[in-house]
């Protein structure tokens, strides 16, 4: 048969329901330690309710909480009167407190609260007094109870985490009258020793008195002087002691203080497997950022055409030339161009001179010509003789009957040679 | 070389080793052997962690350290 699925609204609903027909829950009167105290802006009040081992959500709805006779704040012992329900949107249960009385906040409280303030206006709870842990510890040392579970667990998670370290243990009471002082002696003898990296100083959980030896003064000081870093790790989440406050680092139980002072085995290993995968890529990428340098020289332009190169230059030249003359200034660039003027006008000049210097050299040139000219020779009546189309110099080359070209200035004449007589010069 | 390594100083050198490397501003020489010292880091970290067996424990008492074996509850 298929199962049937439920709602998470269905499921709170239920347990309300169930919660709201509990007689038992429906009037309850507890005593308890107010923290975590908050006053919503519309007049509810939050806040937990604790013992030495356990804490409960608590709500107080303003129409109850105008008629309260004090002003509830952390560490106030109370006895309130409510019921307990669930609050459906976030699935959990609290007390709705109708009721609520005090009864005076309690020795122990007060002495905490005394201390607290003196060493905090001392400024032993500031950040920048904090010290960094070390992150790869070789050796951590613990002050604790060597036979309680708090080593057990310590030991147990460094083991799991990284068991490159080695850890040693300080015995020390943790409870009782004497505690303090062993404790003390402890954290001393490891600084003095200086064997770990990193301390731890706790133990399990207990009531508040069984605590107590970590809200005294003096080990709270050699908490402040030790040289070497040091993680609290005292009872469990819900217990603050003045140790929590001096100390580098608090940690909420002690294996919570074990997984603060070591390195994760696992996380360590993937570390270095990413750096590996790393270094791989980043040859490669090198590599091939080379190999597409190389490439590209030899396809570059200048090696397929080299006369880019001149091409490239040419071009830059105009450009720079073009910026030249727009940047010049522009009274030289008016001298300029009127020199360029006067010069042109001066050639002009030149040129006309000398172009009638050089028609009277050709004229004179040219009458001296025509005295040579046989036809300016001719104008005088010399006649040129010809025979058989060539020039005849002499008589003797013509016999009677010969036919000879006469030519005169202004045309010629057929003749027919009838006699010959040679002169004797 | 790396005999006289701790872990921790191996593990800061061949992060320095991958940043350089990623850099990209070496030569190609240069970047071959970072890339060879990195290995050998990186091999040496694991090998380390792999070899480790179990937490060596310790109970310091009075000035001399003794064995030390958690009772069983």
């Amino acid at each position: 048969m298929e199962r049937k699925y439920l709602t998470v609204s269905a499921l709170n609903r239920y347990l309300k329901y169930k919660f709201e027909h509990d007689q038992n829950l429906q009037d309850v009167l507890i005593k308890a330690e107010i923290s975590n105290f908050k006053r919503h802006s519309r007049g509810h009040l939050y806040f937990t309710l604790k013992d030495e081992s356990s804490q409960i959500s608590a709500v107080m709805f303003l129409g109850n909480a105008q008629g309260l006779k004090f002003e509830p704040k952390d560490g106030a012992q109370v006895i309130v009167e409510g019921y307990v329900s669930v609050y459906e949107v976030a699935g959990t249960y609290q007390v709705y407190v109708t009721h609520m009385s005090d009864v005076g906040i309690g020795d122990l409280y007060r002495t905490f609260e005394l201390l607290k303030s003196k060493l905090e206006t001392e400024g032993l709870f500031r950040e920048e007094r904090k010290r960094p842990l070390p992150k790869y510890p070789k050796t951590i040392g613990v002050v604790t109870s060597p036979t309680g579970a708090a080593i057990r667990d310590i030991i147990h998670i460094i083991n799991r985490r990284y068991p490159l370290a080695s850890v040693v243990i300080y015995p020390a009471l943790v409870q009782g009258d004497n505690a303090k002082s062993s404790l003390v002696e402890q954290i001393e003898k490891a600084n003095r020793q200086a064997i770990a990296d990193v301390l731890i100083v706790g133990r399990g959980g207990g009531s508040i008195e069984d605590l107590w030896a970590f809200n005294e003064e003096i080990v709270a000081r050699a908490i402040v002087a030790s040289k070497i870093p040091v993680i609290a790790a005292v009872g469990h989440e819900t217990d603050f002691t003045i140790a929590d406050f001096v100390s580098d680092r608090r940690a909420p139980t002690p294996s919570g203080a074990a997984e603060l002072a070591v390195p994760d085995r696992q996380v360590l290993l993937d570390n270095i497997a990413k750096m590996t995968a790393r270094l791989k890529q980043s040859l490669k990428t090198t590599l091939e950022t080379h190999k597409a340098a190389l490439s590209k020289l030899t396809k570059a332009t200048v090696f397929q055409k080299p006369t880019r190169i001149f091409e490239t230059s040419d071009l830059r030249l105009t450009h720079w030339i073009d910026r030249l003359i727009q940047a010049g200034p522009k009274r030289s660039i008016a001298e300029k161009k009127e020199r360029v003027d006067r010069l042109r006008a001066l050639l002009a000049k030149e040129m006309a001179t000398r172009i009638q210097k050089d028609q009277t050299h050709f004229l004179t040139m040219a009458e001296k010509l025509e005295l040579v000219n046989p036809l300016g020779i001719m104008k005088k009546g010399f006649a040129i003789v010809k025979k058989n189309n060539s020039l005849v110099k002499s008589v003797a080359k013509i016999i009677p009957e010969d036919h000879i070209d006469v030519q005169m200035q202004d045309g010629s004449l057929d003749c027919l040679v009838l006699s010959m007589r040679k002169d004797d010069l | 070389m790396l005999d006289t390594l701790t872990f921790e100083t191996a593990l800061a050198k061949l992060e320095t080793i991958v940043k350089d490397l990623e850099s990209g501003d070496l030569a190609l020489e240069d970047s071959l052997k970072l890339y060879q010292e990195g290995m050998q880091l990186a091999h040496y970290c694991h090998e380390q962690i792999k070899n480790a067996e179990a937490v060596i424990v310790k109970l310091m008492k009075d000035e001399t350290l003794e064995d030390f074996h958690p009772s069983e509850e």
